[in-house]
């Protein structure tokens, strides 16, 4: 599997492919969901305000779908031979898809919202270079290719040898009564070197625990990674956290494969969360 | 004289003591309100998981 591939699969979560029909699909976190875009009586238009990871944007014409699907197959990586191929089984669920596409098919805000479960969304997806933002927003007629050598050509016109990629990704998750237990939000930037494979990773992300009484938790860090690992399993990223409660510091790792958490205190190397050792 | 020592000393300690108390009370209401590293950790290992896949 080749690893860009990977990284497909943990953010991208669109995928064109479509099976019986209208159904695109979604990754979340935890399963694999499809919404059904040829059931037009389901549709309407709505506005969001999005709590984004450095600020704050409002989407218009949102189309909501409202015809979920729960699918025992979900690999991004399948092609539309495979899906027909293979017998997916799919069961209808509760829940909305929202998506806001630019006139040129690009994403703009695309959302998942399981209740009592969780709620997904992608948005803020953009090239830079030489310190110029090429967001999908802003070039609503472009293909993503087209916004992708924009950043290309500013980078070689000033003799840049990278630009970067970025996504913004939520990820709620609720409790059984659909209040909110904690929030994940990441920033990927990938680095991207031209002419060559190489790629680096930075991941801001932000950790939001709710606690009882209002009281909430809030941690922040960086992801990084200077490549891709060659073997998947070792998809493994660190950043140190600072407690809340006394400031003293830990390390959160996030063993993106295995789906687990690891958070080490510094002061006496004891383990808060070990969700890795029962794998 | 010696009275008056002994009801002074009696005030001071009974006013020390007050204030000893005032403190403690005042130090639980605030400990009630700020984080707790015990509680804090039970909060944390909700998140034990973040499945990207399965």
């Amino acid at each position: 599997m080749k690893p860009i591939l990977l990284i497909i699969i943990i953010i991208v979560s669109i995928n064109n492919q479509h099976i019986a029909g209208e159904k695109h699909m979604i990754i979340s976190l935890l399963k694999g969901y499809y919404y059904d875009i040829s059931d037009a009586n389901t549709t309407e238009n709505e506005t969001i305000i999005y709590d984004g990871f450095n600020s704050e944007t409002t989407y218009e014409d949102i189309t909501v779908y409202n015809t979920i699907y729960e699918c025992d197959a979900h690999d991004p990586l399948l092609s539309e031979e495979d899906i027909n191929n293979n017998n997916i089984n799919c069961i209808q669920i509760d829940g909305q898809a929202k998506s806001l596409k630019s006139p040129s098919g690009n994403n703009l805000y695309l959302e998942l919202n399981i209740p009592n479960e969780e709620k997904v969304i992608l948005t803020n997806e953009a090239y830079e270079a030489n310190g110029k933002r090429f967001s999908v927003h802003d070039y609503l007629n472009l293909e993503e290719d087209d916004i992708k050598d924009l950043a290309k050509k500013e980078a070689n016109d000033n003799n840049i040898p990278t630009y970067n990629f970025e996504i913004e990704f939520k990820y709620i998750n609720f409790n059984s009564d659909n209040t909110k237990n904690y929030e994940f939000k990441l920033f990927w930037t990938w680095t991207k070197i031209i002419n060559d494979n190489n790629e680096t990773y930075r991941i801001p992300f932000k950790l939001i625990i709710e606690g009882e009484n209002n009281l909430k938790y809030e941690y922040s860090g960086i992801f990084n990674m200077s490549k891709q690992p060659e073997n998947p399993e070792d998809f493994i990223v660190s950043s140190d956290i600072e407690l809340n409660s006394n400031n003293e510091t830990a390390t959160f790792t996030w063993d993106m494969m295995n789906s687990c958490i690891l958070i080490t205190r510094h002061l006496d190397n004891s383990t808060i969360i070990d969700g890795c050792s029962s794998n | 004289m010696l009275k008056k020592i002994i009801i002074t000393f009696t005030l001071l300690s009974i006013c020390l003591c007050c204030l000893s108390c005032d403190a403690l009370t005042n130090e639980d209401d605030e400990t009630s309100q700020q984080y707790n590293i015990e509680e804090e950790i039970k909060h944390l290992k909700k998140v034990t998981r973040l499945k990207t896949h399965q």
